[in-house]
């Protein structure tokens, strides 16, 4: 049996598959999908390839051209003008079902209403570049409800005027800026490229229209109090952000001092929180900022994530300090 | 006196010394705390030995004592 490389695929094989695209390329579902309309190869092949020809999950060492179809439908039900071609040229062809193909989008990035923490959120920099990250927590201040995430995700490293627009899913995730409009920024902590941080957080009002539910998006769920633990070495902690999800990971230092870059320099900050990954998982990835960091526990507040390093280390804001900064609190 | 006693009182202030001397060398990411009375330097990258040498005697002199941790943090940390 000949070995098929991208590099060793004969010029023959190729002009078939030419050929097949030509008359069989994928078109979608139709609006009307009856058997009748599936078996229509406009619509249920999904793909076009070359390989081995396969008889009962065996190969016979024929080389094919292969029919991806969304659905394998016995012979006789399919009218003949849409039965697919038993040769393509003189190359033999073989049906493989793989159902259809989508996008894999992971649910943090979708468009969520109501709004919950754990997903996809953003503003709109100045500069025309589209960013998304992480939805951290619903808090109240003086009966009304605001998003807390980083200042970095929803004030642009200070650069965005107050009452600028938020979004979920954040622009980069899914660009409407018309349609997902949430919440407009509100306050900030100023970033300081010269001296001591201690906190990377802003909030933003969210719209009266805004549905919103303050259940972190799984495997987090609700918290059992908005009133934050103190963190503690060892401590494991979880959280749910963007880009990696699900997360869990264990408290290494809770007054690490670190320098962080930002798009406007490299910051210092003082009294942070340094988590590392469980080992199976990287504890947090880009686009996970601003999300909540949990204790496993007590399922308490503990962090609010800004920074990383290499795949193992990540690292947080004290909740309380966030919290006092802003003078609000979280609610469960 | 045992390193813990002395390092017991005045931990925060040590650390503070060892930011302003530390903490502007390029391949260093930040300080931290490994265990109850030991600091960590954590690192952009592997280092030489002139490199650690001039870490010991950071640490020597400003009174964190030889008993510290080195972590390569595998680059530098950035927002997420």
């Amino acid at each position: 049996m000949s070995k098929l490389s991208r590099n060793s695929i004969p010029g023959k094989l190729k002009a078939a598959k030419r050929n097949a695209m030509r008359y069989f390329s994928p078109r979608g579902t139709p609006a009307l999908a009856g058997l009748a309309a599936l078996s229509d190869p406009k619509h249920n092949v999904v793909g076009i390839g070359i390989g081995h020809k396969l008889v009962k999950g065996k190969s016979t060492g024929d080389h094919s051209i292969r029919f991806y179809v969304e659905r394998k439908i016995d012979k006789k039900v399919i009218p003949k003008k849409f039965r697919l071609p038993k040769r393509v040229g003189n190359v033999g062809t073989d049906v493989i079902e793989t159902g259809r193909f989508v996008v894999l989008e992971s649910p943090q990035r979708r468009r969520m209403r109501p709004v919950r923490p754990g997903c996809s959120i953003g503003c709109q920099p100045k500069d025309g570049h589209l960013m998304a990250a992480t939805f951290g927590a619903i808090v109240a201040k003086d009966r009304k409800h605001y998003v807390l995430s980083n200042n970095h995700v929803l004030a642009n490293e200070n650069k965005l005027p107050l009452g600028s627009p938020i979004f979920q899913p954040g622009l980069r995730d899914k660009n409407a800026p018309r349609k997902d409009r949430i919440a407009k920024l509100s306050h900030f902590i100023r970033l300081k490229v010269r001296g001591r941080n201690k906190v990377d957080c802003a909030i933003a009002l969210l719209a009266k229209k805004t549905r919103w539910n303050a259940a972190v998006l799984p495997r987090v769920n609700e918290l059992k109090s908005g009133d934050p633990i103190p963190a503690a070495v060892k401590m494991v902690v979880e959280k749910t952000g963007r880009a990696t999800g699900y997360t869990t990971g264990k408290i290494e230092d809770v007054s690490f001092t670190v320098k962080v870059g930002y798009a406007s320099g490299t910051l210092t900050f003082v009294d942070q929180i340094l988590i590392s990954g469980d080992g199976k998982k990287p504890f947090s990835g880009g686009g996970d900022s601003g999300s909540l960091v949990v204790d496993r526990k007590s399922k308490r507040p503990v962090g609010l994530l800004f920074g990383g390093g290499s795949s193992r280390f990540a690292v947080a804001n004290h909740a309380s300090d966030v919290l006092q900064h802003l003078g609000v609190t979280i609610v469960a | 006196m045992p390193k813990a006693k002395r390092l017991r009182g005045d931990f925060e202030a040590v650390k503070r010394r060892l930011e302003v001397r530390l903490l502007p060398l390029d391949y260093v990411n930040g300080i931290g705390r490994a265990g109850s009375d030991r600091f960590s330097v954590m690192l952009v990258r592997p280092i030489t030995k002139t490199e650690s040498a001039h870490i010991r005697d950071v640490m020597q002199n400003e009174g964190a004592g030889d008993d510290y941790a080195l972590v390569d943090t595998g680059g530098p940390f950035t927002t997420r």
